[in-house]
């Protein structure tokens, strides 16, 4: 799945670090703890063995981020990214330039735009949705079907696999199901609405027929949520699809969902459905070598009307990423129109410290390199939200960071 | 947990019970702050911790790190406050204003009081305490997938909530 900035990801990340911030300092633990016999922990492991952990929380309370110029580099651990096959330059070890970093902060320098041309490639969607083509429908008697469920009781889900049974041939699925509720075999009536909002698939949409094959299943998934009311009871779920006979039949959810709302509400809502889907989709991905790149941001949370944002963006490269070509960048207040106050800058890769064996500047794989930017005065308005952004060609995962400055 | 040694019969040392949970009092305060009105926010905590000392045998660190534990007992002596009083209907609403910033997302906050239980917790956690997927998956007691479901399933009626609000 591609992942784009979400506004309200945004807005509640911004307000969420302010609220924070306000917040007056935790009380003090009590000194009059009553004293007991018990000692920590399950089996009464003891204090003593808890020692070490005190000390090493203390530790990690000190949160250091350094770059280092010179050879080699500070290795902070792995930095999580998307999967991703785009071809890697390997680069020979570090070497330092005598560029002028502030403090380890590449300097912000307004650098006219250059647009260059970022490489991509395509990985193809997986599957294949042309596999499926053309296959004959999926004969219930040919399948067999297994469901897992996970969630409390508030919100459930229910994971169906589907797959055919060894020696038949391949078909397709495609579409929703038709589901029917049962108790012990019995037809109960429960609502049920075709889409659901589930992490792995928009709206539970998948829109192209799916594969399935002894060693190829599809999948269904199901969500339920929020049952104020009576409860009932979901032993099984059968499902059955146009263009076959008979269905295929799973455990259930069992007892209906936990309501969410004030006592004594009355509301039932229906689980929702998705359409059959392949057990792992990956969506066609359009990648670019900086795949997996990721960037935080330090801006201040106030600032004064007329004065400019300057904040830090560190990117953090899980290998070793020739900034060839430099790319643009955008930064300003994403809020305002695209022809107004999202600027686009050419980055200041001049001036990154760290050089490879041919000269090019890079960022060092699991090395934080910080950048400083600045968002003009004239483009700062009253509750700024602020955007810095890689600006990579269109579908291509995006490299950025965001947070809210005040304006007073 | 590696454990050092065995001291099923030690007398219990206050200090090293502090020592142990202030790590984990920021995020405590966070989470009473959101549970409950800002003047009653110390009180739970500190009810909270009194509790979790007195129950401190049960803990197993082997189902899971401390803070989801010791989360669990703010909520459960949040619930408690909230049953002992009146119950305002739009606590974190009124409360957005007398705590965290000054110029509080009134907007934001009152979606937020309109989520249902287990939307509002995840975005509680998540967001407001600063706990990672992880955490907040055995805080509530489901699978790391659940939460970025009911996270993605929240910013979705938020978006929709504060939609409807600029009409």
């Amino acid at each position: 799945m591609t992942d784009r900035p979400d506004p309200i990801d945004e807005q509640l990340k911004g307000y969420a670090a302010r609220w924070r911030d306000a917040l007056p300092p935790p009380p003090a633990v009590p000194t009059d703890l009553p004293t007991h016999s018990a000692g920590f922990g399950r089996r009464g492991r003891g204090v003593v063995g808890w020692l070490p952990l005190v000390a090493a929380a203390v530790v990690l309370a000190v949160v250091v981020v350094a770059v280092r110029l010179g050879q080699g580099g500070t290795d902070l651990g792995s930095v999580g990214g998307p999967t991703a096959s785009a071809t890697t330059t390997a680069t020979s070890s570090a070497t330092a330039t005598g560029s002028a970093v502030n403090n380890g902060v590449v300097p912000w320098v307004p650098l006219p735009a250059t647009n260059p041309l970022i490489p991509v490639t395509t990985v193809p969607a997986s599957p294949d949705p042309a596999l499926a083509q053309g296959l004959p429908v999926c004969r219930a008697a040919d399948l067999t079907a297994t469901s897992d469920i996970e969630g409390a009781t508030g919100t459930m889900y229910l994971f169906v696999q589907i797959v055919s049974r060894t020696g038949t041939a391949a078909c397709r699925l495609e579409g929703f199901p038709n589901v029917v509720s049962l108790v012990n075999g019995a037809a109960v009536s429960i609502p049920s609405v075709h889409g659901t909002v589930v992490s792995d698939a928009p709206g539970g949409i998948y829109p192209h027929p799916v594969l399935v094959a002894p060693d190829v299943p599809a999948a269904l998934t199901l969500f339920w949520s929020n049952w104020c009311g009576q409860a009932v009871r979901q032993t099984h779920v059968r499902l059955t699809w146009p263009s076959s006979a008979g269905g295929v039949t799973v455990p259930g959810f069992g007892q209906s969902p936990g309501c969410q709302m004030e006592p004594g509400t009355v509301v039932k809502t229906p689980f929702g459905v998705s359409t059959f889907k392949p057990a792992e989709v990956r969506d066609e991905l359009v990648t670019t070598a900086y795949a997996g790149v990721t960037a935080t941001m330090d801006a201040p949370s106030v600032v004064a009307v007329g004065e400019p944002i300057r904040l830090t963006v560190t990117l953090t490269a899980p290998r070793d990423i020739p900034l060839e070509p430099c790319p643009d960048i955008l930064v300003g207040d994403y809020t305002q129109p695209p022809d107004g106050t999202n600027d686009r800058y050419a980055l200041n890769c001049a001036a990154v410290p760290y050089r490879d064996s041919a000269g090019r500047p890079y960022l060092p794989a699991t090395v934080p390199v910080r950048f400083a930017a600045e968002v003009p005065a004239a483009n700062v308005g009253e509750g700024t939200k602020l955007l810095w952004r890689l600006a990579l060609p269109d579908g291509a995962d995006p490299v950025d960071a965001g947070s809210a400055t005040e304006v007073r | 947990m590696t454990g050092v040694g065995r001291h099923t019969h030690d007398m219990p040392d206050a200090a090293a019970f502090g020592a142990w949970v202030a790590p984990h009092l920021p995020a405590l305060s966070r989470y009473a702050h959101r549970l409950v009105p800002a003047a009653a926010a110390d009180d739970v905590v500190q009810e909270a911790l009194v509790r979790a000392w007195s129950r401190r045998a049960t803990y197993d660190p082997a189902r899971g790190s401390a803070a989801p534990w010791l989360l669990a007992i703010v909520a459960d002596q949040a619930r408690r406050h909230r049953t002992r009083g009146p119950r305002p209907t739009t606590l974190l609403a009124d409360d957005a204003l007398t705590a965290g910033p000054t110029e509080p997302d009134v907007d934001l906050e009152r979606a937020v009081a309109r989520l249902p239980h287990r939307q509002r917790q995840a975005v509680d956690l998540y967001y407001f305490v600063g706990l990672d997927i992880a955490s907040v998956a055995q805080t509530m007691g489901c699978a790391p997938g659940t939460v970025q479901a009911t996270l993605h399933q929240a910013r979705a009626r938020l978006r929709a909530l504060l939609g409807d609000s600029d009409d």
